[in-house]
């Protein structure tokens, strides 16, 4: 009977140990992260908020900044982009090294164009790691944020407060969070509990990051879980839903055509039969003979409808080449459509080159080690190399297009 | 031994060793030769200068760091630019930003004979060119007999110790496979099986990425988990043990990064947030630190990557404070 005892009370003690044991959650699980992986408590030498890190940005490019592409990494290191080589992360939002590269070229005699790095995307302040703010823009284009406020938590919530509760409702608290809820296998939360929402972004009910703006809008978005890869073969699909440009205007509000009295491309609106349709028949310049069943283009992507519901999102979020459906009228252009969050190999952070009539020449990307006659011009090359031209749409083979394609707003407006 | 006496009732001093003695006098030698080294009384270190070359110290950022013990050189892998360093810190050569090499250098390896490994990257598909000791291209090295489980790895680090290339995938597989040094498969660990990676904290293996990586004198790998705050050893025969919980304090991890060990055993850990290299001991216990943010020539600013050869220690940082060189201290 002693024996028993002694048996039920190390059983006990060990229930009770492994039960502690495995309430652990690392870093960002859809919530706050470990205390210790940002603040230093008791010997922070930078900031009154405890940093370890010189300023915010330099904080979180500790982890999201390191060697090698893959998953979370968002900042490729100085050290593994010497000229000619791109950037090698290709996460939806983008590399934030592309902000590093500036071009120099001559795409006639005579005019020499620089094309400044920090033209290439969201010029966030990480004084540990070279990120300066921008170095033309002052405020926020369309609209008045302090261009050096920039860091990653006046989009991001680095502390991830909100949160989607199981009824659908955004909130800052109601239920725990218990997992994140930004990728295509993430469950729904049960009663009683949460997840996070898409990326930790700010939004209605967030307090203010740095830069002191304020979210309205609730960014709805689902990620397949593995997503910094390349579309080699099959594109990342994130299925958007309601909220995102809306959610952009938040620093950007003269730039929506909501709330601007200027003359700016729609956002938020839905793409109407027109373009829907030119979206589906579009394949290429001169190729119009597409449909509906297999038209997406991750480079062009289009937000779903005005929907928040995770359901939808989550079955049309995809890496499999699986979903490849076009849009429908209801779906709406958005800011996202053109131009991608973090950074990208263009000028104005836009998805594709802009800068120039072709962004595909003699059947391969431009660049300055082009195989091609044609490819090598500087007027297409635009100073980079077919690495750099290739990553910056994240290795997408140059045989989905034309031989000669043209612009990518012409997957919308077809006028080539 | 008195206990042991007391306990068989038997006086064994002036007579010669009878066979229990023996057995135990020989289990003894043989736990104490099995047994990890012990670890030399390190006190910490002290910081003695940056690689520099003829005009100062080298602004690299977050370089990478490989060592050749058999010629006490240490080599900076930087914007595809390989810089070799002598023992006293100073830059002697350098090579790899030029036409013969099309990928882009992950990592360097070099071997007993001075041949230079060079891992690289070109598209989605890695390399590694052996050359020689002026970095020249001698052949691409040709893996053979990977078993299908390690056919897939897509290594960022590479080490050579006694023989053997270790080819590390730390994000991806999270597989090591170690071949000799023509590319002839040896053995293969799978990490996240190993190390139960899936199992803690309930989240996939894949999202704890590993960040430091090495291999000691005894052909252990050392490998830190920064999202897990802990750190991990490998035996060759398979056997993990690990250490480290979070926190600030002395000896506590916070955003943990590169991992060497010294002659003797002590293990160096760098902490990225804290800016602090840690020194354990064999055992893991914890000796001391040294480093610390600020902007003094011993001071560290997000430290990444280190080496350790013979008493230097070589530690890489963020902000274009290059890579300084500390002294370990023995008491």
């Amino acid at each position: 009977m002693k024996g028993l005892k002694v048996v039920f009370i190390i059983m006990c003690a060990a229930l009770l140990t492994l039960g502690l044991s495995v309430t652990a959650n690392a870093f960002h699980a859809g919530g706050v992260a470990e205390c210790m992986g940002c603040h230093n408590i008791h010997d922070a030498k930078s900031t009154s908020a405890l940093l370890a890190g010189t300023d915010i940005s330099s904080t979180c490019i500790n982890c999201h900044g390191v060697t090698g592409a893959s998953s979370y990494h968002i900042v490729t290191p100085d050290a593994d982009m010497p000229a000619g080589t791109p950037p090698g992360n290709r996460t939806p939002g983008g590399d934030f090294g592309w902000l590093k590269k500036t071009y120099t070229y001559s795409p006639r005699a005579g005019s020499n164009v620089t094309e400044a790095g920090d033209t290439h995307g969201h010029n966030i302040v990480a004084v540990d790691f070279g990120y300066t703010a921008d170095g033309t823009n002052l405020t926020a284009p369309g609209g008045d944020m302090d261009a050096t406020q920039l860091s990653c938590n006046s989009c991001h919530d680095n502390h991830g407060k909100l949160r989607r509760l199981s009824d659908g409702t955004i909130a800052t608290t109601g239920a725990p969070i218990i997992a994140s809820g930004s990728y295509n296998n993430s469950a729904d939360p049960a009663a009683g509990q949460a997840v996070g929402v898409y990326r930790l972004l700010r939004g209605n009910g967030s307090t203010a990051g740095s830069g002191g703006k304020t979210f309205s809008a609730v960014f709805n978005a689902v990620v397949p879980s593995t997503y910094n890869r390349s579309e080699a073969t099959a594109p990342t699909r994130v299925a958007y839903g309601a909220g995102i440009s809306d959610w952009c205007a938040t620093c950007h509000s003269d730039m929506h055509s909501g709330t601007s009295s200027k003359m700016t491309h729609p956002v938020n609106q839905g793409l109407g039969t027109d373009v829907a349709a030119n979206y589906n028949a579009y394949i290429g310049s001169g190729n119009m003979t597409g449909t509906n069943a297999t038209s997406y283009d991750s480079i062009v992507p289009f937000q779903s409808d005005n929907t928040s519901d995770y359901t939808v999102l989550r079955s049309l979020a995809d890496n499999t080449n699986t979903v490849k459906t076009g849009p429908a009228t209801s779906d709406r252009v958005m800011c996202l459509s053109c131009h991608r969050a973090h950074a990208t190999g263009w000028k104005h952070m836009t998805r594709w080159n802009n800068e120039g009539e072709l962004i595909i020449v003699d059947g391969v990307y431009p660049g300055t080690d082009s195989p091609s006659a044609v490819g090598v011009l500087a007027k297409w090359a635009q100073g980079r190399t077919v690495a750099e031209t290739s990553k910056a749409y994240n290795d997408k083979p140059a045989t989905a297009y034309a031989s000669y394609q043209r612009s990518l707003c012409n997957k919308c407006h077809a006028k080539d | 031994m008195d206990k042991m006496q007391n306990k068989t009732g038997q006086n064994t001093a002036g007579k010669p060793i009878a066979l229990p003695g023996l057995v135990f006098l020989c289990a003894s030698f043989l736990v104490l030769m099995l047994a990890p080294h012990a670890s030399a009384d390190v006190k910490g270190a002290y910081y003695m200068y940056n690689l520099s070359n003829m005009t100062g110290a080298i602004p690299y950022s977050w370089a990478g760091l490989s060592v050749d013990k058999n010629r006490n050189e240490v080599y900076v892998i930087y914007k595809n630019d390989i810089e070799i360093f002598n023992d006293n810190g100073m830059k002697i050569y350098s090579f790899g930003d030029d036409e013969q090499l099309t990928g882009v250098i992950y990592d360097i390896a070099v071997d007993r004979d001075g041949s230079i490994f060079l891992l690289q990257v070109e598209g989605d598909a890695y390399s590694v060119m052996r050359c020689n000791y002026r970095g020249e291209p001698v052949s691409q090295i040709k893996f053979k007999n990977f078993p299908p489980e390690f056919s897939k790895i897509f290594p960022n680090r590479i080490i050579y110790r006694d023989g053997n290339l270790y080819l590390a995938d730390l994000m991806g597989t999270k597989k090591v496979a170690v071949t000799d040094t023509n590319g002839i498969f040896r053995d293969g660990y799978d990490i996240n099986a190993l190390f139960g990676l899936d199992e803690i904290d309930g989240k996939p293996g894949r999202d704890k990425e590993i960040a430091g990586f090495s291999v000691d004198q005894d052909g252990n790998m050392l490998f830190t988990v920064p999202t897990i705050f802990r750190a991990f050893t490998l035996s060759p025969d398979g056997k993990v043990r690990s250490f480290g919980e979070a926190g600030n304090i002395p000896g506590k991890f916070s955003v943990v990064a590169g991992i060497a060990s010294d002659d003797m055993g002590n293990l160096y850990v760098v902490d990225t947030l804290k800016s602090v290299v840690m020194v354990f001991d064999n055992n893991f216990n914890f000796i001391s630190e040294f480093g610390y943010r600020g902007d003094q020539p011993g001071n560290l600013i997000a430290p990444r990557s280190i080496v350790v050869n013979n008493t230097n220690i070589y530690v890489s940082q963020s902000r274009k404070r290059g890579v300084s060189v500390y002294r370990i201290v023995q008491n």
